[in-house]
């Protein structure tokens, strides 16, 4: 391993490699929590009527085990993977926002500690992984157990949606050059697709715990059916994001499988254009599935066919990647090495899973063996078929390449062989127990019912299955001290993540990439990475920098500079942990005083950023001379944007379903006695402030790119007048009309939807405009206080670090940014 | 303009320009896919909520006929979305790539959105 950053490096460190190890590390750990879990329970469930746990206790345990497996280490571990390897695997120094992965892993890391540490204080949450209401409501969840898993997947959501714009930024822009679309590894390609799914999908989930926690802190009944609301509405949003989550989860590890299949088939990957497409096909399709976990509902039956017919229809691109993994299979000579059998156990465990699937994909089946231990049984075979035993052998397969120590091939084949006989040994007994009628989360059940042997050979099979998760664990701790060392490329795999071996960082030098398999096929890119013959062979700038390229053919378009260590992100992160925490346990002290530091570390983070660049073109190597600044839509800030502008359309897209859901529920009630529609002069008036408003934001934009500033102070100010009429208006407005958040889910709705949505504007158009007319105007720095409440503005400023911010996002309209007098030369420099 | 020259490196035709819609046009399919899937999932759900589905055999039959016509446009769109880019195959490189990718991508979407002709035809509306 690299040496690593000095002490408190450990925490100030801020390149994607370094954290990528931190979050594997932090992933496993979470993933040894959550398997204690689940061996406690199945001790619990080994005899009928056991009492080795209460029940109020194993209510928590299983909230807890599927929790923390989801959503703190299946999502965020394929992450962690891509976060250590893709800036290799690409060619790059690293992708282009480090200091907000390590601001998203801290909060991960913290929020997670504070989530399961819950369960030592008993307030652990224990309504269910997807936490249903009514079950989670203020009536039937008084205490503040479920607003510890909202607060736990907040952090998630932070964590994970920072990282899903570094990878749709970093691969699309900081790729290395020549590495066309065509060229870019695999793995690469499924984490593009990873990351659109969360930038789509998450929001969704954002907006139910923002619901939910509405209802619960403040009345609002939107899930309350006393009230006009619907827990259905719960299901949906939940399940739009919780359905992809699966494929989220899964499409990583199929990118880790279609990477080392190539490695010990001994041959390229048959059909890699196809598997491309049905990684993309997979991506969207997973959208349309989400209703396949709400047949028992009591939707109209047609609705469920169409998301039946999705189920059946996304098995296509499903087979089709795995008919390519065969075919490679068939096309090689295979060497059955530790992580080859892993991915052999990967495929017959995960066909199995597919099958079942298509099974409860089937609406009449479905209603036969919902919530039953056949579901429990399916899940497992694809998550832990399709997740965890790839995940092993990502582990054994890059872990030389980190450490340049082999782990034991004794070990891994006894870890495996225990894996793979503890899995189906634990998990297929729970087919037939769920077909005879056992049903999941439910903490004991009767002799009568007929399965205790199976419950007893699950559970026995379940300590196999540990312990062979713990010769894994011996293993990687023996291998550090007492593993063969090897060279940089062991397995002789074709990738150019082999050539970065033993690095705290991606590449020195960067080299030209033509090939899709460069160590197979290009004899001279060793020496170029090595040897400083590739593209940045020094730093011109004495700073850490990477190469900007353009996203389709990877042709360098800029030097960029990126960020050294610092505390800002892990002060920030824990910082905002504390606070929320603090809200959440009703610590007011506590929660105001985080807040307070976190907002600083926050304001100086934004502070630093706007820095004076030289100006004229810097020594890129090979005789090509690249700018240090770009202020157009090839900026990695304006990609970032664009990508939090479709990530906000989707929150207020989740919000306008809400309404509509709600209203196609309950038409009959909706709006409800009392309620007065809106007359004729209000909406005109409000509709002409508003338009009055952002025709003066449009003539800001104009003058501020004249460098008039006096007018647009007064275009801005304009705007900030008729914005302000229209909100006291706007806010006053459905109180008037007897329309009261409280009574009725139409009032929540109605006074919840505007709000999103002025949010989202706020982010898109408002903040972006008066913040930069006033950059122009004067140096007004403390504007930009109003973005530091949301990751939103973290993104925006942070990429107006590499040289994307003030100037940056002229066609989409947006940018947070601040100020200084060097925006006008950065400006001037970069049209130039 | 300064990275011209740079050798072994293709050319990104009109940098800047229209490079999102290059990126997703390989997934355009999946766009018809998404926006008719939408379409006939809250067409039904709120033509039951307006009790259109009982209101006679003509506007129940109306009803259908209206998306399986929906249903046919959208599959007619991205066939021939994928059939345009069918033509310019034989292209080397990044750009026949991207045009495998869009045919493909096109085929499994039209299959994706044909594929909702079943309940249509088969599952009786509003129960």
């Amino acid at each position: 391993m690299g040496d690593g950053p000095p002490r408190w490096g450990w925490f100030t460190e801020a390149n994607n490699t370094w954290i990528g190890r931190l979050y594997i590390a932090t992933g496993f750990a979470f993933f040894l929590g959550a398997g204690l879990l689940a061996v406690l329970m199945r001790i619990q469930l080994a005899r009928p009527n056991n009492t080795f746990l209460a029940e109020a206790t194993y209510n928590q345990f299983f909230t807890m085990h599927g929790t923390v497996m989801m959503f703190l280490f299946a999502v965020p571990i394929g992450e962690a993977f891509a976060m250590t390897l893709l800036p290799s695997m690409t060619g790059t120094r690293d992708m282009p926002f480090p200091w907000l992965s390590s601001f998203g892993f801290w909060c991960y890391a913290i929020g997670g500690v504070l989530v399961f540490s819950s369960l030592s204080f008993g307030i652990a949450p224990d309504g269910g992984w997807f936490m249903y209401p009514p079950l989670t409501g203020p009536t039937y969840s008084p205490g503040v157990n479920t607003d510890v898993w909202v607060l736990g997947l907040g952090f998630v959501e932070i964590a994970t949606l920072a990282a899903a714009i570094e990878f749709i930024v970093g691969l699309l822009k900081t790729r290395a050059p020549g590495m066309t679309l065509a060229n870019m590894p695999i793995f690469a390609w499924y984490m593009l697709v990873t990351a659109g799914m969360i930038m789509i999908g998450m929001p969704a989930v954002i907006a139910a715990d923002l619901l939910l926690e509405l209802e619960r802190a403040f009345g609002w009944p939107f899930f309350d059916a006393t009230r006009g609301g619907d827990p259905l509405l719960w299901q949906h949003l939940f399940w739009i994001f919780g359905h992809p989550e699966v494929y989220i989860i899964f499409l990583p590890a199929a990118g880790i499988v279609s990477m080392a299949l190539p490695t010990f088939a001994c041959t390229r990957l048959v059909g890699y254009s196809w598997v491309v497409m049905g990684a993309v096909s997979v991506g969207f399709l997973s959208f349309g599935l989400w209703v396949h976990h709400m047949f028992t509902t009591g939707l109209p039956l047609m609705s469920l066919s169409f998301f039946s017919a999705a189920s059946i229809a996304i098995s296509i691109p499903m087979g089709v990647q795995v008919f390519a993994w065969l075919a490679t299979l068939w096309d090689g000579k295979p060497v059955l090495r530790t992580p080859m059998l892993f991915v052999l156990g990967f495929l017959s465990i995960f066909t199995i899973g597919g099958l079942t699937g298509v099974m409860v994909a089937s609406v009449p089946f479905d209603w036969q063996v919902h919530d039953s231990h056949f579901v429990v049984a399916h899940l497992h075979y694809v998550l832990i078929g399709g997740m965890v035993f790839p995940i092993f052998a990502a582990l054994y397969y890059w872990t030389p390449m980190v450490t340049k120590r082999l782990m034991s091939e004794r070990l891994g084949r006894w870890a495996f062989g225990l894996m793979f006989i503890g899995f189906n040994g634990a998990f297929l007994p729970m087919h037939v127990t769920g077909l005879l009628g056992m049903p999941r989360r439910v903490y004991t059940y009767d002799a009568s019912l007929g399965v205790n042997g199976l419950n007893m050979s699950s559970t026995i099979f379940t300590f196999i299955l540990g312990a062979g998760v713990l010769v894994v664990l011996v293993d990687f701790i023996r291998h550090l001290r007492s593993g063969p060392r090897v060279g940089d490329n062991p397995w002789n795999a074709p990738s150019l993540e082999w050539l970065s071996a033993d690095a705290d960082y991606g590449f020195r030098s960067l080299p030209l990439i033509t090939s899709r398999y460069p160590l197979w096929e290009q004899p001279n890119v060793l020496q170029e990475a090595r040897e400083g013959g590739g593209y940045l062979p020094d730093a011109p700038t004495l700073e850490r920098e990477s190469l900007l390229t353009s996203p389709i053919t990877g042709q360098p378009e800029q030097i960029l500079r990126l960020p050294g260590p610092g505390w800002t992100p892990f002060v920030s992160a824990a910082m905002t942990a504390i606070f929320f925490t603090g809200l959440t346990l009703r610590l007011a002290v506590i929660s105001v005083t985080s807040g307070a530091v976190a907002l600083m570390f926050l304001m100086s983070w934004m502070w630093r950023l706007d820095r004076a660049y030289p100006k004229g073109l810097a020594d890129a190597g090979r005789g090509l001379g690249l700018p240090l600044y770009l202020n157009d839509n090839r900026s990695v800030g304006w990609w970032a944007m664009v990508v939090l502008i479709i990530t906000d359309a989707s929150l207020t897209l989740s919000i306008a379903f809400a309404y509509l859901f709600l209203w196609t529920a309950k038409p009959a009630i909706w709006p409800p006695d009392g309620s007065q529609m809106p007359g004729i002069i209000e909406p005109f008036v409000l509709l002409g402030l508003t338009a009055g408003a952002y025709l003066l934001f449009e003539g800001a934009e104009r003058f501020n790119r004249r460098d008039r500033r006096f007018s647009v102070g007064i275009c801005l100010a304009g705007t900030a007048i008729l914005a302000s009429v229209a909100i006291a208006i706007g806010s006053a407005w459905p109180g008037s009309l007897g329309i009261n958040p409280t009574r009725h889910s139409y009032g929540a709705a109605v006074w919840t939807t505007p709000r999103v949505d002025c949010r989202s504007r706020c982010n898109w158009r408002s903040d972006g405009y008066l913040v930069r007319g006033a950059a122009r105007s004067a140096d007004a720095r403390l504007v930009a206080m109003r973005n530091v409440a949301g990751l939103s503005a973290l993104v925006a400023l942070h990429s107006g670090r590499h040289g994307a911010g003030a100037c940056a996002c002229r066609r989409v309209s947006i940018c947070i940014s601040i100020t200084s007098p060097a925006c006008k030369a950065r400006r001037s420099q970069g049209e130039a | 303009m300064y990275f011209d020259n740079v050798a072994g490196v293709q050319s990104e035709a009109q940098p800047g320009r229209g490079v999102i819609c290059r990126l997703l046009d390989p997934a355009f399919g999946f766009f018809v896919w998404a926006g008719h899937f939408l379409l006939v999932y809250i067409t039904e759900a709120v033509a039951c909520q307006l009790g259109l589905a009982f209101r006679g055999e003509r506007v129940h039959s109306g009803l259908l006929t209206m998306l399986a016509i929906v249903t046919v446009l959208a599959a007619a769109v991205v066939l021939a979305h994928g059939f345009r880019r069918w033509k310019q195959r034989g292209q080397a490189g990044d750009r026949g790539f991207l045009i495998r990718l869009t045919v493909g991508d096109d085929a499994l979407a039209a299959l994706a959105i044909l594929w909702q002709f079943l309940p249509l035809f088969m599952v009786p509306v509003c129960r």
